[in-house]
């Protein structure tokens, strides 16, 4: 038996040593590299999570800075459609089908939990695949998948409706609320938030995407940009690129996670979802109406969108929990400055979507962060 | 003899009486003619420990035991955690309606062996019979007393700076075969539950007295909550290294591709022990030369004095391991 836990579930002792001191001779290349203040921003909230777990803050030098982005499906989607989806699963007797994270993020009126625990059908799944699964299956209900996610999940939706389509499901439907990033991105730096100097960008959504649709970044904003994977190594190459790239001037997009992403991304998935949705308006929470960040069906596959389909209507709604998952969703402040943080929001009692969120910047922040003057190891 | 467990073996009667007798006392021994509505003990001058425990499991039986073998371990090692040797268990049975004769006489007779080979005894017990849908087929109750010899005082409130802690052998065991027949893993599997009674292991520490700190069994939860529990109990910081946690490969493996971390598994046959940093090196053998501590590891010890819990990961970084929050596996114990 090995003694450790093994990155990388690979079988050799040697390799996982030359990881180890791949990773140190990293850590000692960004202390020689590092010359000023630089502020870098994770985007992917799978990141955020990753980085908490890794350690990796403890080893970096003071020069370096994270702050989150709005990479997390869950935190950014807002008010106005949390009610929505309420509507849809509390008035309307349909069986809503959700992934996990989306049951306790609260609305005006409660959340899914609550109204799961009033008697409402309420079900949680991995996939759309299980909720046409349910369709097929039971005949009688109304099967509406709640699709949030963006360019990582958007594409499993588009092929459960292609199923549906395929196969004459009159009773499964889609309440779609998928969304894009890069026009996100394009948003955050634009706008007057924080200066950023570079991003980590999200390892999943490029998979499908791949690298162009970044280039503007660097093009545009002079901003550097690297795609990582989430093994503390490949975020640490990840972070060693982009100090680089900063203090030498230069700044570029570079693909760090080539083991998963291609330069030209995923084009079958990327067929998809040019079959089954377009562009269209999506709000943000913190980042407001981004117009074409949004994925709507195209019209051939308008009899799937459960808002039509249900006659949902959108209110414009926008709730004041006291909390700033806003600005922390822009990068702006981190969780620690949130005056509710901690004490009236925690992970077990959420005041906002941003505790709520398995990859929520305020949630990783709660379970990981609290590493400021770690004490040198008593002597073993 | 009919098949299955109905209500009326559960009313006090003639069956009640047969069930008792074909399943438990044949299981545990004694003589029914013996039996009082008490057992009564004598018990050793100085202190008695007293613990109780509920067993929920589901499924019933697993690879490496049963619910059975699982509420007189669980319950022997409370008891070993404080230091005690145990003297007797009792043991209550909650069985719905339609549970089978035989998944019983399973479940009794586990629990008979492994009293045989402690010694510990049944010595009383109770058994209610439900309905169908009122509980699960089978729940246990077990509560144990036992022994604390003079010099042994094992409590967190004693961990102080400098000390090491030990893991008596691989983490993460039992939590992860019970995920991997839940989620119908890998027939193949060869990680089976650590189920065993580690109260012999204690006790070989008995003669190290006070250098002996605290002790306790890292079930629901795993390691990472028991060494939660013991900074804010003992308030100290606590820093282990991932690099010297035993985790067997497969469970390695297969908790990374299911998203689970070992040390937040349930273990039933793991203890952590916190000893002085003089004596660290001698218990740390004395416990690998026991059968059930072959595996034993010096996984960290004490680290500054804010009440958290920091693992040192293989990579040299660090971070916080948080009390495990909401997800942990339901009736995993």
């Amino acid at each position: 038996m090995r003694y450790g836990r093994k990155s990388f579930v690979d079988r050799d002792d040697d390799k996982k040593y030359v990881h180890k001191k791949y990773f140190r001779l990293m850590v000692e290349r960004l202390r020689e590299i590092s010359k000023r203040p630089i502020k870098l921003m994770e985007v992917c909230g799978t990141h955020t999570m990753a980085i908490g777990k890794s350690g990796i803050r403890t080893v970096l030098p003071a020069e370096i800075e994270f702050v989150s982005g709005p990479g997390c499906p869950v935190c950014v989607t807002a008010d106005s459609d949390i009610d929505a989806f309420m509507e849809l699963a509390g008035e309307r007797r349909v069986t809503l089908v959700t992934y996990g994270d989306m049951m306790r993020v609260p609305g005006s009126a409660g959340s899914l939990a609550e109204l799961k625990a009033e008697g409402a059908d309420i079900r949680v799944a991995y996939s759309s695949l299980e909720a046409l699964a349910f369709a097929r299956g039971e005949p009688q209900k109304e099967i509406v998948f709640l699709g949030v996610g963006f360019e990582t999940t958007a594409p499993a939706t588009a092929h459960a409706v292609k199923s549906a389509v395929a196969e004459g499901l009159p009773n499964f439907s889609v309440y779609n609320l998928h969304k894009t990033v890069p026009l996100a991105i394009r948003a955050l730096l634009a706008g007057d938030g924080v200066q950023i100097d570079g991003l980590i960008l999200p390892g999943h959504v490029s998979v499908i995407i791949g690298e162009t649709p970044y280039a503007f970044i660097a093009a545009e904003f002079g901003v550097s940009g690297a795609i990582a994977g989430f093994e503390p190594p490949e975020i640490m190459a990840a972070i060693v690129r982009l100090a680089g790239d900063i203090n030498a001037g230069k700044p570029r997009i570079s693909n760090i996670y080539t083991k998963a992403v291609e330069p030209e991304g995923n084009l079958v998935a990327q067929g998809m979802l040019d079959e089954v949705f377009a562009p269209g308006d999506a709000e943000w929470r913190g980042l407001g109406v981004i117009p074409g960040s949004g994925l709507e069906f195209r019209e051939g596959f308008a009899s799937f969108d459960a808002a039509k389909r249900f006659s949902i209507e959108r209110r414009e709604v926008r709730l004041d929990r006291g909390c700033s998952c806003g600005e922390i969703l822009k990068g702006m402040i981190k969780p620690s400055d949130c005056p509710l943080f901690g004490s009236r929001c925690t992970p077990e009692r959420p005041v906002g979507p941003c505790m709520v969120s398995s990859e929520g910047t305020c949630a990783a922040y709660y379970l990981y962060n609290d590493m400021a003057n770690v004490d040198q190891p008593t002597q073993m | 003899m009919t098949e299955t467990i109905r209500l009326a073996h559960g009313s006090g009667g003639e069956m009640t009486s047969r069930l008792i007798k074909d399943i438990f006392y044949a299981a545990f021994g004694g003589d029914a003619r013996d039996a009082n509505d008490s057992a009564v003990l004598e018990l050793p001058r100085g202190r008695t420990a007293f613990t109780t425990d509920s067993y929920v499991i589901s499924p019933l039986f697993f690879p490496g035991g049963d619910i059975g073998k699982l509420a007189f371990c669980g319950t022997v090692n409370d008891l070993a955690s404080v230091g005690a040797r145990p003297i007797a268990l009792a043991a209550s049975f909650i069985i719905e309606e339609g549970t089978t004769f035989e998944d019983l006489r399973r479940i009794a007779g586990s629990m008979g062996e492994v009293s045989r080979e402690t010694g510990v005894p049944v010595v009383t017990g109770d058994t209610k019979v439900v309905d169908k849908g009122s509980g699960d087929k089978v729940f246990i109750t077990t509560s144990g007393v036992g022994s604390i010899p003079d010099g042994v005082d094992y409590h967190p409130r004693n961990i102080r700076p400098g000390d090491a802690i030990i893991v008596t052998g691989s983490i993460g065991d039992h939590g992860y075969s019970i995920t991997a027949l839940r989620e119908g893993i890998d027939i193949k599997s060869a990680v089976t539950s650590d189920c065993a009674p580690l109260h012999g292991l204690i006790e070989a520490l008995w003669p190290f007295g006070a250098h002996i700190r605290a002790a306790r069994d890292a079930t629901r939860g795993g390691v990472g909550m028991v060494l939660n529990e013991w900074a804010m109990q003992s308030g100290r910081g606590i820093l282990v290294h991932e690099e010297r946690l035993p985790v067997k490969d497969e469970v390695a493996g297969g908790t990374a591709l299911l998203g689970l971390e070992p040390i937040y598994l349930a273990n039933e046959g793991k203890m952590l022990v916190a000893v002085s940093q003089e004596k660290a090196a001698e218990v740390l053998d004395r416990i690998r030369s026991h059968p059930a501590g072959a595996d034993a590891a010096l996984i960290g010890g004490t680290n500054g004095d804010k009440p958290r819990v920091v693992l040192e990961t293989a990579w040299g970084t660090q971070r916080l391991v948080p009390v495990p929050r909401g997800e942990i596996l339901p009736r995993i114990c």
